[in-house]
């Protein structure tokens, strides 16, 4: 992965949920090392807006699991199939976790599988997360 | 005169003895002529038995308890025998082998045997081994349009007679149970493959529907606690209580999913064995739920236990419930005192006979159970408690019954009312 700066990133998530929608893209926009929260409603429109302009291309992408036409497993595999998306960190997120997805989706380069909080408090917490993960990224590759 | 006469004397007595003799040599030569006829007899095998008269008794000499004995041996004998002829006629054939084929013997003799072979690759791939001595195998007769399985032993007969001799075993009976055994077995596989589908179908079920449970749940759950947040104070009593009833509902209805989660997982048969020492398994139990028991002032006691075969994370889990369960149904103001033992065993148990286990026992001085109750709390959602009573699933026991059934044992309770409870588990040894 190309170092990313991480107190400047753009971040495009896939969400069917409109309510979930709403308070992740707030959650993001709140915190001070994303600077453009871009939304997607699937995985059809995620891949979509990858091709879509190649020039503004996402730091890292965040995608529910359970979605309509495409979900995040299937979308997973047509960015990491993919030479100009597959160094883009995934991460995906999802109410519960079957062990068996996130195996799948581990095998195919997703950085972590998240689990959505029941508090509305703990969204808070999915940046933080990822940002740790993403910082451990830098530093195994420095 | 008188000399004359002594000797027309002499010439008569002379020639009297003279007739004796000649009767006596015609005598010998009759008994020398049938003791030779018997001795020719005897050598081109034409005599069975032969009678001497012996001071006037009969004695019976009679060959056949010699070689009429084999000969009605390989006659009655219960399976067919046949010999053939080098370039394969058939010389001799059993009356059992002429029934095998429905054919009368007659008509079988001189034939060749190739034509009543169906399967002629396989028999001349034994007559081959014939250089080697001995051979036995499968092949199909057939006659008459009827394809007969049998079981044949072949034996060169040389240097004695130039023939070979084979044996032939009826298979017909033998094949249709050997088909009907193989058909059950077929039919037993495809059972197992659709239940292992209709398993894994069932395991993504849980996992589907459950999601499709929690995502609304969540949103209860998550925008109800924002609810209760921002309008609590706004509220009067009533209205306050009934939102808190709400929301402790859907909590629970949360961990009801999880738990059924969990429980199809624990059903699942695919998990990764090795050696497990149950002794540190407990302890690491023990270390995991540090604080219950140390708020509970429980002591658990637990030594020489066993290395068994299984799957860490499913023993992890089993011990965990049990203990954590005793914890729970502890009586009020008394400290919780729980001994786990183990013993080796000859469990008598049908399904598994041969083996030896090893009968853990987890003892406490709990509140127990009623006999009524014990073999039910086994069973998935089962509590024999009020919710506001012990907190709780009703799904932990059940758990563990599939944990232990996943391992080929078996598990039971011994309680009464007031007295504790000991849960015993048997595992192979």
């Amino acid at each position: 992965m190309v170092e990313t700066n991480l107190n400047r990133l753009h971040i495009l998530i896939a969400e069917d949920d409109e309510d979930d929608a709403e308070t992740i893209k707030q959650t993001f926009e709140d915190h001070t090392c994303f600077y453009k929260v871009d939304m997607v409603k699937n995985g059809e429109q995620l891949v979509a807006f990858l091709k879509n302009d190649k020039t503004k291309l996402p730091d890292l992408i965040l995608t529910d699991f359970n979605m309509p036409l495409m979900n995040g497993y299937e979308a997973l595999q047509e960015i990491s199939n993919n030479n100009l998306f597959k160094s883009i960190p995934v991460f995906i997120y999802s109410t519960t976790i079957n062990p068996l997805y996130v195996t799948q989706c581990k095998a195919i380069g997703a950085k972590d599988f998240l689990v959505k909080p029941f508090n509305l408090n703990h969204f808070d917490l999915i940046p933080e997360k990822i940002l740790e993960i993403l910082m451990n990224t830098n530093k195994s590759n420095t | 005169m008188h000399l004359i006469s002594a000797q027309n004397n002499d010439q008569e007595n002379a020639s009297k003895q003279i007739a004796v003799l000649n009767k006596r040599i015609t005598e010998l030569e009759d008994e020398l002529l049938e003791a030779n006829s018997i001795v020719d007899a005897i050598k081109e095998g034409n005599i069975d038995a032969f009678i001497l008269n012996k001071e006037g008794r009969s004695d019976i000499y009679a060959l056949e308890n010699i070689d009429y004995t084999y000969r009605v041996l390989i006659e009655k004998f219960g399976e067919g025998a046949i010999s053939i002829s080098e370039d394969g006629l058939i010389l001799y054939c059993n009356e059992y082998f002429a029934q095998l084929l429905n054919i009368p013997s007659s008509k079988l003799i001189g034939t060749y045997f190739n034509s009543y072979v169906f399967s002629v690759g396989q028999f001349q791939s034994l007559l081959e081994g014939l250089k080697t001595g001995f051979c036995k195998g499968e092949i199909l007769l057939s006659a008459n349009g009827v394809k007969i399985p049998v079981y044949i032993s072949i034996t060169s007969l040389q240097p004695h007679v130039p023939a070979i001799g084979i044996i032939v075993t009826d298979r017909t009976e033998k094949k249709k149970h050997e088909e009907e055994i193989e058909r059950y077995q077929q039919k037993l596989e495809r059972k197992i493959r659709k239940l292992n589908q209709s398993n894994s179908d069932l395991e993504q079920f849980v996992h589907i529907v459950s999601h499709d449970i929690k995502e609304p749940l969540r949103k209860i759950v998550s925008y109800g606690g924002r609810l209760k947040e921002e309008i609590s104070d706004d509220l009067n009593e009533k209205s306050s209580k009934y939102l808190n009833i709400i929301y402790d509902g859907a909590l629970r209805l949360n961990s009801l999913v999880d738990a059924l989660v969990i429980y199809s997982g624990s059903t699942s048969r695919r998990f990764d064995v090795t050696n497990i020492d149950i002794y540190e398994t407990i302890k690491e139990v023990c270390d995991d739920i540090e604080l219950i028991i140390r708020e509970k002032k429980a002591q658990i006691s637990f030594a020489a236990l066993p290395i068994i075969k299984a799957s860490h994370f499913q023993m992890k889990q089993l011990f965990a419930n049990l203990i954590i369960n005793a914890l729970k149904y502890s009586k009020e103001n008394v400290n919780p005192i729980i001994d786990i033992k183990a013993e080796i065993v000859d469990h008598v148990d049908e399904k598994f006979p041969s083996l030896n286990y090893y009968k853990i026992s987890i003892s406490d001085n709990g509140i127990g159970m009623e006999q009524q109750y014990l073999k039910k709390i086994f069973t998935i959602f089962q509590r024999l408690h009020l919710p506001h009573e012990y907190s709780g699933t009703g799904i932990g026991l059940a758990i563990c019954k599939k944990i232990i059934e996943n391992h080929n044992g078996h598990i039971e309770v011994q309680s009464s009312l007031g007295r504790g409870s000991t849960f015993i588990i048997y595992l192979p040894a």
